[in-house]
C-alpha cells in the first residue's frame, strides 16, 4: 500500500473523529445545560442519549469508513480485517439488543 | 436506579478531567483512574462504572486520534490488524461481564492492573528504536521522529503472535473492567513486540476507541449506564485530553513509563483494599 495512500486515509480517519466528537461532545454538554436548568425536564433524558449513541457510533463510524478506503486502495486484506471489525462490533450490538432495556 | 446530585455531576465532571488529562498523556483511555474513583468514592456499582469509564474511552481515543493523525505516530497497518482481535475480546468480555460478580470484578481488576505495572517498571530503560532513519521498516513497521534526539528513527514489528493474543486479552479486559485495554496493549508493544513507546501509545489510543465500542454497547443496552453521570464524565475527560495531548508531546518516555508505573500500583492497591 502506498504511504501516501494510507496517510490520505489516516487525515480522512481523523476529520471524521473530530466531527463525531464534537457533534457528541456539544450534545451532551447541550443536555447537562437543560439538566442544570431543568432538573425534571422530559427533554433531559433524550438529549444526553443521543449524546451517548453517537459518541458510541464515531467509532462503528470510522472502521466502516475504513473499509471503503481500503477498497478504494485496493488493499483487500485490509478490507478483510476492517470488515471482520465491522462484524464483531455488529455483534455486540446484537447482544445489547436482546439485553432488553 | 440512583438518583444524580449537582455534586456528585460535578465530581465526576472534574475527575474526568484528570482522568482524561492522566490518560492522553500516558496513551490510555483514563478509565484505569475512573473506575476505582467511581466504585470507592462515589459508591457506584462496578458495572455502572464500567460503563461510564468505556464511554469517556470512546471520547479519549477520538480526541487523541484525531490530533495524531497524519503526524506518522499512528502506525495504520498494525492498528487495523490489532483491532481484529481486541474487538472479538471485547464482545467476549462484554458477553462474560453480565455473569461475573462484582466481587470478581473488582479482584480481576486489581489484579490485572499490577501484573502491568510491574511490567512496565521493570522496562524503564529500555529502547527499541533502531538510529538509522534508512533502514527497512517492514510491512508492519513503522518510523517516527523521536524528539529526545531529534532524529527520524525506524522500527521492526517483533512477535507478532504475542501481540495478537495481548491485543485480544486486552480487548477482554477493557470489557471487563472498563479499561481501553491501552495499559495492556501499550506495555506490550513496547516491552516485546519493539515498538517505541510513542508509536504504541498513538496506535493504542486509534484502537481503543473501537475496542471500548464493543463493549459500551453491551453495558448501554442492559441498562447500566447512568446517563447523567456518564455526560459529565464525557465532557470531563474531553476537556482533560486537551490538555494531556499538549503535555505529551513534550514530555519524556522514561518519565511517562515511570509515572503510569506509579499510578497503576495505587490504583490495584486501592481495587484489593476494597474487594478483601
Amino acid at each position: 500500500m502506498s504511504e501516501q495512500g494510507i496517510e490520505r486515509l489516516e487525515v480522512r480517519l481523523g476529520r471524521l473523529l473530530t466531527f463525531g466528537s464534537t457533534v457528541s461532545t456539544v450534545t451532551l454538554a447541550v443536555g447537562v445545560v437543560a439538566w442544570l436548568v431543568a432538573r425534571d425536564s422530559a427533554i433531559v433524558g433524550p438529549i444526553v442519549n443521543v449524546g451517548l449513541l453517537i459518541l458510541m457510533a464515531t467509532p462503528i463510524a470510522r472502521v466502516a469508513v475504513s473499509v471503503a478506503g481500503f477498497a478504494w486502495q485496493r488493499e483487500w486484506r485490509y478490507v478483510l480485517m476492517t470488515m471482520a471489525v465491522l462484524a464483531t462490533l455488529a455483534g455486540s450490538i446484537l447482544v445489547a439488543l436482546r439485553g432488553g432495556r | 436506579m440512583i438518583t444524580v446530585t449537582l455534586g456528585m455531576a460535578s465530581m465526576v465532571f472534574a475527575v474526568g478531567a484528570l482522568a482524561g488529562t492522566l490518560g492522553s498523556l500516558l496513551g490510555i483511555g483514563g478509565g484505569v483512574f475512573l473506575v476505582p474513583f467511581l466504585v470507592l468514592w462515589m459508591g457506584l456499582p462496578i458495572r455502572a462504572a464500567v460503563s461510564i469509564s468505556l464511554l469517556t474511552v470512546i471520547a479519549t481515543s477520538t480526541v487523541v486520534s484525531a490530533s495524531t493523525a497524519g503526524s506518522h505516530q499512528i502506525n495504520m497497518k498494525l492498528g487495523m490488524l490489532l483491532e481484529v482481535f481486541t474487538a472479538a475480546g471485547a464482545l467476549a468480555g462484554g458477553i462474560t461481564a453480565q455473569a461475573l460478580s462484582p466481587h470478581t470484578l473488582q479482584l480481576l481488576f486489581g489484579a490485572s492492573v499490577s501484573v502491568i505495572a510491574l511490567v512496565t517498571l521493570s522496562r524503564l530503560n529500555t529502547r527499541n528504536v533502531i538510529l538509522d532513519p534508512d533502514a527497512e521498516p517492514g510491512e508492519l513497521g513503522g518510523r517516527i521522529f523521536d524528539p529526545e534526539t531529534g532524529r527520524t528513527v525506524t522500527y521492526r514489528m517483533k512477535r507478532l503472535p504475542v501481540a495478537l493474543a495481548g491485543s485480544f486479552v486486552a480487548g477482554n479486559l477493557s470489557s471487563l473492567l472498563g479499561i481501553g485495554g491501552g495499559i495492556v496493549k501499550v506495555p506490550m508493544l513496547n516491552a516485546w513486540c519493539g515498538v517505541p513507546v510513542r508509536a504504541a501509545a498513538a496506535t493504542s489510543a486509534f484502537m481503543i476507541g473501537v475496542t471500548a465500542t464493543g463493549g459500551a454497547v453491551i453495558y448501554y443496552g442492559h441498562g447500566d449506564v447512568i446517563p447523567m453521570l456518564a455526560a459529565p464524565a464525557v465532557i470531563g475527560v474531553r476537556l482533560g485530553g486537551f490538555v494531556g495531548v499538549r503535555l505529551a508531546a513534550r514530555a519524556r518516555a522514561r518519565w511517562l513509563k515511570l509515572l503510569l508505573a506509579l499510578i497503576l500500583l495505587v490504583v490495584a492497591g486501592s481495587m484489593f483494599v476494597r474487594a478483601l
